[in-house]
C-alpha cells in the first residue's frame, strides 16, 4: 500500500522535526532560539497533522494546520517582546542570567565556561551620516540609554 | 496565437530596454565620482560590515512585531476567498443545509477584520508606529 | 455554523467584544478603576445571558439528552463549568479592582476576560481545534498578564511561565495529531465513536492511541501543575503580583481538568487501563511532592504554589476512580470520581482565590506582602482578614466544618469504595485503598504548613503592619470566598449532586447522538470534505 509508505515517512519527518525541537529546547540557552526550538516541535506536529489528513481524505487535520500556525504567530509576537526585555534588562540572550527565583538553599549555576571579551575589536568601514539630521527629543535620549 | 504571445514579448522588449537604457543613460550624462563609502556594497542603509553584536534600534522590533501578527491573521481570509467564488464551496454548504447563509459567513469575516481593526487601533494609541 | 451556534456562544462573545473593548479604551483612558467595575458588570452579564439560554427549549432538551449542536457541546458539564468559571472570574475582576503598578489596568482585566471566554470554549467544544484553540486563548492573555501589575520579579516568572508553557502546547498538540491520526476526524464525538466501534484501519492504529492519551496527558498535566510538569510553579507564584498567582494556581487547573474529561476521560473509551494507571501514578507522587516541599516555604505565594500542585494530586484520584470505573471497576452507587473531582475544584478555587484575594487586599504601593514574616502579628493590625485567611487555610487544609473537608471527604471515599462491595468481581482495591491512604496521610502533612501560617499570624507579633491597600473590591472579592468556604460546607450536597450529573453528562453517550440523528448544521460542514473539491486539491 502505497498510502501506508507515505504516511510512514511523513511521520518520520514529523517525528525527527519534533524531536529535533524537543532536544534543542532542552540544551540550548539562548532565548531566541529556545523560541525558535519550539517552532519546530509545533512545525513537526503540522507536517504528521497534514499526513493524517491525507491519509485519511479529511480536511481536518488541515484546518487545525492552520489554527497552529496564525497561533504561533501570536506566540512570536509575544517572544519577540519578551526576547527584547529580557535583553535589555541582562544584556545578553542568555536563559541561565534568569536564576533570581529558586528554593532559598539552591546554589546559583554558574557557568565554567563563559567567553572573555575581546579586546582586538577590527575596526571596520562606516557609512557617512546622509541626510537632515534629526532634532533630539530629551525624553527619547533617556529611553535610548535604557535600549 | 502569435497576437497572443505578442504583449509577452513586448513586455519582455520595454523591460529590458528600460532597464539597459537607464544604466546607459546615467553612464553617459550622469557625473562620475567614486568614493570609499560609494564603493561599499549596499545594505540597506546601514553598515556592510561590522560586529554582530550591534544593536538594532527597537522601534524596528515594535513594526516588527505588528506586521507579524497581521501578516498571519490574513492566512484565515484565504480558505474563505477561495471558497467564496468556487461553486463546491460554500454555495454548495449552503444548498446542503451544512452553512445557513452566504451573509453568514460573510458576516463572520467582518467580524475576524474589525477585530483586527481593533488591534491596529490599539497599537496605534499605544504608539507603535510613532517613528521617533 | 448557524445563527443557533452564534446563540449559544452569546455569552463568550459578549466576553470577547466587552474584552476587545476594555483593551481599546484603555489605550484611550488608561488607569481608570472603571475598567474593573466594567468587567464585573460584563461578567454578570455573561452569566445573565447564560442563564437566559438555559430557559430556552433547546437547551433544556439539550441538557437532558447531551446534544451536541455542531462543535460545540450542550450538556449539564459544561454549564457546570461555565457558571463556575463566571463565578471565578468576578471575584478576580475585583481583586484587580484597585491596580496597584503602571496603569495599565484595561490590559489586565481586558486579558481576564478573554482567559474567561477561552475556558469556557474548553468546556463547551466538541472539536480538537475548539479545545485548542480554547486554550491558547487562555495561554496568550495569561502570558500579557503576566508581566502586569507589581509583583517582586515580573519579568523572569512571566518568562519561565511562557516558554515552559509553549512546550506543553506543543507535547499536547503532538498528542492530537496522533489522536487526529487514529480516528480520522477532529470532532470529539466522532473520535469517540471511532474508539468504541474501531473498524480494521483504527483497531490497526491503536498503539497511536495510548502515544497520543500520554502526549496529551503531559501537555494537559503541565497546566494542572502535576508532577513531573510542577516545577515552573513556584518560581512563577513567587515572582508575579498576587492577583496574576492567583489566576495561575486557579484557571488553568479548570482547563486542564475540562480538556481531560472531554478528551480522554469521555474521548477515548477503551483505554481506561492506562487512563486509571497513569493518573494513580501521577496523583501519589504529586500530591506528596507538593506537600513534602510546602513545609520549608518562607514565601508565602511559593507555599501556596506547592499547595496547589499538592491539590492537583487530590484532584488526579478522582480522575483515577473515574477512569476505573469506566473501565469496569465496581464502584459504590452514588460515588462518582469525576464528580468529586469538579465539586473539590470548586471547592479548591473558593480557597485560592480567597488566600490571594486577601494578600493583594494586604499589600500597598510600597510593599506587596509576600513573606510569612510580612504576615506577623496581622490578627492585631487586620482582624477581619487574618480571620478570613485562616478560614480559607482551614478549608484548604481539610477540616471538618468547612469546604475542604467535603471534597477530601467524596474523593477518599470514592477511592475506598472501588472494588470494595464484591471482591470477587474485581482486583483493583488494593490500589485504591492504597491511594486513599496515601491522600489521608498528605492531609495530615498539609495541615502542618496550612496551620504554621495561621500561627504566625496570631501568634507571632510583627514589626511593621502590612498596608492594606487593596481596595475595596480585593475585600469584597474575599468576603465572598469566605462566604463560599462557609456555605459549601454547610450544604455541600446540591453542589456534590451537580458534579455527578455534570460528570454522568459528559461520560454518557445518549442514544441520540449515537444514532446520527444530530443537528442538521453541524460540524461536517468544516471537518468532512466535499468530494469534488477533495479530488481537485489532493
Amino acid at each position: 500500500m502505497a498510502e501506508v509508505a507515505l504516511l510512514e515517512k511523513y511521520l518520520l519527518v514529523g517525528a525527527l522535526l519534533f524531536g529535533i525541537g524537543l532536544v534543542g529546547f532542552f540544551t540550548r540557552r539562548n532565548t531566541i532560539v529556545m523560541f525558535l526550538s519550539i517552532e519546530m516541535m509545533l512545525q513537526g506536529v503540522s507536517v504528521s497533522l497534514v499526513a493524517w489528513g491525507r491519509y485519511h481524505n479529511d480536511w481536518g487535520g488541515q484546518i487545525l494546520v492552520i489554527f497552529i500556525l496564525t497561533i504561533a504567530a501570536c506566540e512570536a509576537a509575544i517572544a519577540l517582546a519578551v526576547v527584547l526585555s529580557l535583553f535589555h534588562k541582562a544584556g545578553s540572550l542568555d536563559i541561565a542570567l534568569w536564576q533570581t527565583l529558586r528554593e532559598d538553599n539552591q546554589p546559583a549555576f554558574t557557568d565554567p565556561k563563559w567567553p572573555e571579551p575581546r579586546d582586538d575589536d577590527p575596526v571596520w568601514p562606516k557609512l557617512t551620516p546622509a541626510g537632515i539630521e534629526p532634532t533630539a527629543d530629551p525624553d527619547e535620549i533617556i529611553h535610548r540609554m535604557h535600549v | 496565437m502569435e497576437s497572443a504571445v505578442l504583449p509577452v514579448f513586448l513586455f519582455v522588449v520595454a523591460a529590458t530596454g528600460l532597464a539597459v537604457g537607464l544604466l546607459v543613460l546615467s553612464a553617459l550624462v550622469g557625473p562620475s565620482k567614486n568614493g570609499k563609502v560609494k564603493e561599499m556594497p549596499y545594505e540597506s542603509g546601514m553598515d556592510p560590515i561590522h560586529d554582530t553584536h550591534r544593536r538594532f534600534d527597537v522601534r524596528f522590533y515594535l513594526v516588527a512585531i505588528a506586521f507579524l501578527v497581521f501578516d498571519v491573521e490574513l492566512l484565515f481570509l484565504y480558505p474563505w476567498a477561495v471558497a467564496s467564488r468556487n461553486p463546491l464551496g460554500i454555495d454548495r454548504a449552503v444548498s446542503e443545509g451544512l452553512v445557513e447563509s452566504r451573509g453568514l459567513v460573510f458576516a463572520e469575516v467582518l467580524v475576524f477584520l474589525a477585530l483586527l481593526a481593533a488591534s491596529f487601533v490599539y497599537a496605534w494609541r499605544k504608539g507603535v508606529f510613532r517613528w521617533r | 455554523m448557524t445563527s443557533e451556534t452564534a446563540y449559544l456562544l452569546l455569552p463568550e462573545i459578549i466576553l470577547i467584544l466587552a474584552g476587545t473593548l476594555i483593551y481599546l479604551g484603555g489605550a484611550f483612558a488608561p488607569g481608570k478603576s472603571a475598567w474593573a467595575a466594567l468587567a464585573a458588570l460584563v461578567i454578570l452579564a455573561a452569566g445573565g445571558a447564560l442563564a437566559q439560554q438555559g430557559t430556552t427549549e433547546t437547551v433544556q432538551k439539550a441538557l437532558v439528552t447531551g446534544t451536541i449542536s455542531g462543535p460545540l457541546t450542550i450538556d449539564w458539564f459544561s454549564a457546570a463549568i461555565r457558571y463556575g468559571v463566571l463565578a471565578v472570574g468576578l471575584v478576580f475582576a475585583l481583586v484587580g479592582s484597585r491596580w496597584v503598578g503602571e496603569g495599565d489596568q484595561s490590559e489586565f482585566q481586558g486579558s481576564l476576560l478573554m482567559i474567561l471566554a477561552g475556558l469556557m470554549l474548553v468546556a463547551l467544544s466538541n472539536d480538537l481545534v475548539l479545545v485548542f484553540v480554547g486554550l491558547e486563548l487562555i495561554s496568550i492573555p495569561t502570558y500579557v498578564m503576566l508581566y502586569l501589575g507589581k509583583g517582586t520579579n515580573l519579568l523572569e516568572s512571566g518568562t519561565k511561565y511562557f516558554f515552559l508553557s509553549l512546550l506543553s502546547s506543543a507535547l499536547m498538540l503532538y498528542g492530537f495529531s496522533f489522536l487526529y491520526g487514529v480516528a480520522g476526524s477532529t470532532s470529539l464525538i466522532d473520535i469517540r465513536e471511532t474508539f468504541a466501534n474501531p473498524d480494521a484501519d483504527a483497531a490497526r492504529l491503536m498503539s497511536f492511541a495510548r502515544l497520543a492519551l500520554i502526549l496529551i496527558f503531559a501537555g494537559l498535566a503541565f497546566r494542572l501543575t502535576a508532577v513531573p510538569f510542577h516545577f515552573y510553579a513556584p518560581d512563577v507564584y513567587q515572582g508575579t503580583s498576587n492577583a496574576n498567582a492567583g489566576i495561575l494556581a486557579v484557571i488553568p487547573k479548570i482547563a486542564a481538568l475540562a480538556a481531560i474529561v472531554r478528551i480522554i476521560y469521555a474521548g477515548m473509551p477503551g483505554l481506561e487501563q492506562i487512563g486509571w494507571q497513569l493518573t494513580l501514578a501521577v496523583a501519589l507522587v504529586t500530591m506528596t511532592l507538593g506537600n513534602l516541599l510546602a513545609l520549608w516555604q518562607t514565601n508565602v505565594r511559593r507555599m501556596m504554589a506547592y499547595s496547589s500542585i499538592a491539590h492537583a494530586g487530590y484532584m488526579l484520584i478522582g480522575l483515577s476512580v473515574g477512569f476505573a470505573a469506566a473501565g469496569g471497576a465496581v464502584v459504590a452507587e452514588g460515588l462518582d470520581g469525576v464528580g468529586a473531582t469538579l465539586f473539590y475544584l470548586l471547592v479548591y478555587a473558593a480557597a485560592t482565590a480567597g488566600v490571594f484575594a486577601a494578600l493583594t487586599y494586604l499589600s500597598g504601593e510600597r510593599r506587596i506582602v509576600s513573606t510569612l514574616d510580612d504576615l506577623a502579628g496581622l490578627s492585631s493590625s487586620h482582624p477581619k482578614t487574618s480571620a478570613a485567611l485562616a478560614l480559607f487555610m482551614f478549608s484548604l487544609a481539610g477540616l471538618p466544618p468547612l469546604a475542604g473537608f467535603w471534597g477530601k471527604f467524596t474523593l477518599f471515599t470514592g477511592a475506598l469504595s472501588v472494588d470494595a462491595r464484591n471482591p470477587e468481581s474485581g482486583n483493583l482495591w488494593p490500589w485504591f485503598v492504597a491511594l486513599a491512604l496515601v491522600g489521608v496521610i498528605n492531609a495530615a502533612i498539609s495541615g502542618a504548613y496550612y496551620l504554621r501560617l495561621i500561627g504566625v499570624m496570631y501568634f507571632r507579633s510583627g514589626d511593621a503592619a502590612p498596608e492594606g491597600q487593596g481596595g475595596a473590591g480585593a475585600a469584597l472579592a474575599t468576603a465572598l470566598c469566605a462566604l463560599a468556604v462557609i456555605g459549601i460546607g454547610a450544604y455541600p450536597g446540591p453542589l456534590v449532586e451537580a458534579g455527578k450529573k455534570a460528570s454522568r453528562a459528559a461520560r454518557d453517550v445518549s442514544p441520540e447522538m449515537l444514532a446520527g440523528d444530530r443537528v442538521p448544521a453541524n460540524q461536517t460542514a468544516v471537518v468532512k470534505p466535499l468530494p469534488g473539491l477533495q479530488k481537485a486539491e489532493f
